[in-house]
């Protein structure tokens, strides 16, 4: 997971990059997308991104509290199984 | 293991007593928790007191333990729902045939859970909610809470033709086809309510209503006011939603004929092939 991220950081700062190193590229796309200045394809494609970034980020912590949600409750039952064991032995070695 | 279990209710079930769960989830309820486990134990039947304390920073844990339950601590508070989720899955890995749940904060009375048992013995439901409603009342709910009641009930019986009224009670006793639902995937632990008994219509499952009294919540807090029953609202229509549209086809295949123990939600999506078996009918479950 940590090495997707990085992938995914290190492609944005590229794009970034690039963005800012050739100006022509950025006009290019402008035109293409008919906006009026650069800055609006700046704007659309940065919030485009986040928006999709934010799903995905939703997507992923629901499953996380899920699987949470199911490492807690196997761990309630299962340090009451161990304390039942526990007391059970005090009893038979007595 | 459902075969088995088929086997064990129709044969053994006249030499074997039935055992019984009552599952209470709590939640800093330091202050009720020994006199409802109590009030529980002290009935005439044979039956077993499980508490889930949610991540309680108060002594409910020591006191539910005192007064003769068995304690499940969740390490982290989870929510009621999820708390509701462990005691059901303790009640099927320790292999209870009845699942009585309960509110820790005293507002259920215990002497009623006899008369929930014995529906379910007799076979007359999955499912049987105690309910604030019908008829006997000793409780009055404050308007806005109502009004959200009235708009699930309604919901409820859109969906499943089946008028349920009180549809918010955690009041409810299970059998063993129920406890299997709720301790699966299926299982909205967000905040189960509405949607759960429209999935389970949706399965095939029984839902039965029984009238009785409830006390006013000794506490006074209710779990929505105000912004939050409004919120609250909102959540639930969406899970009523999803709920509508959920392939329910691996459920009810399982609770016929299947040997599938964990009901998991992943292997609807890969079993959803139209080509296994003709589909029911999508809106309703029977």
């Amino acid at each position: 997971m940590a090495v997707d991220y990085s992938i995914l950081w290190v492609l944005i700062s590229g794009v970034i990059v690039l963005l800012s190193a050739w100006y022509g590229f950025l006009e290019f796309l402008s035109r293409l997308i008919g906006a009026v200045t650069p800055t609006t394809t700046l704007f659309i494609f940065g919030t485009i991104f986040l928006i999709a970034l934010n799903i995905h980020y939703s997507v992923r912590l629901s499953e996380l509290s899920r699987r949470n949600k199911v490492l807690v409750q196997e761990m309630a039952l299962l340090r009451h199984d161990l304390t039942e064991s526990v007391r059970h032995k005090g009893e038979d070695s007595r | 293991m459902i075969e088995s279990f088929k086997m064990r209710s129709a044969e053994v079930a006249d030499e074997r007593p039935d055992r019984v769960l009552v599952v209470i989830p709590a939640y800093n309820e330091e202050q009720q928790i020994e006199e409802v486990v109590a009030s529980v134990a002290a009935l005439p039947l044979r039956l077993d007191v499980l508490v889930v304390d949610d991540g309680s920073f108060d002594a409910t844990a020591a006191m539910a333990r005192a007064a003769g339950a068995a304690v499940l601590s969740h390490p982290v508070n989870m929510g009621y729902g999820a708390a509701l989720q462990t005691g059901y899955k303790y009640a099927q890995r320790n292999d209870y045939d009845f699942v009585v749940q309960l509110d820790a904060d005293g507002q259920h009375l215990p002497r009623y859970i006899p008369e929930l048992i014995r529906e379910l013995q007799a076979r007359r439901a999955d499912l049987v909610i105690g309910s604030r409603f019908s008829g006997v009342s000793g409780y009055r709910v404050p308007r806005l809470r109502r009004l959200g009641i009235h708009l699930f009930s309604t919901l409820v019986r859109l969906f499943t033709g089946q008028h349920i009224r009180d549809v918010t009670s955690g009041f409810q006793a299970a059998n063993r086809k129920v406890v299997r639902l709720y301790a699966s995937d299926y299982f909205p632990t967000d905040f189960p309510d509405a949607d759960v008994l429209i999935l389970m219509h949706r399965t095939g499952l029984l839902i039965k209503e029984l009238p009785m009294e409830m006390k006013a919540s000794v506490t006074g807090q209710s779990m929505h006011s105000g912004l939050s029953l409004i919120y609250y609202i909102v959540k639930m229509s969406l899970s009523i939603f999803i709920t509508v549209i959920t392939d329910v086809r691996i459920l009810r295949r399982a609770f016929h004929d299947s040997d599938a123990t964990n009901l998991r939600r992943d292997s609807v999506a890969r079993s959803a092939d139209p080509g296994l078996e003709p589909g029911p009918p999508e809106t309703d479950g029977r």
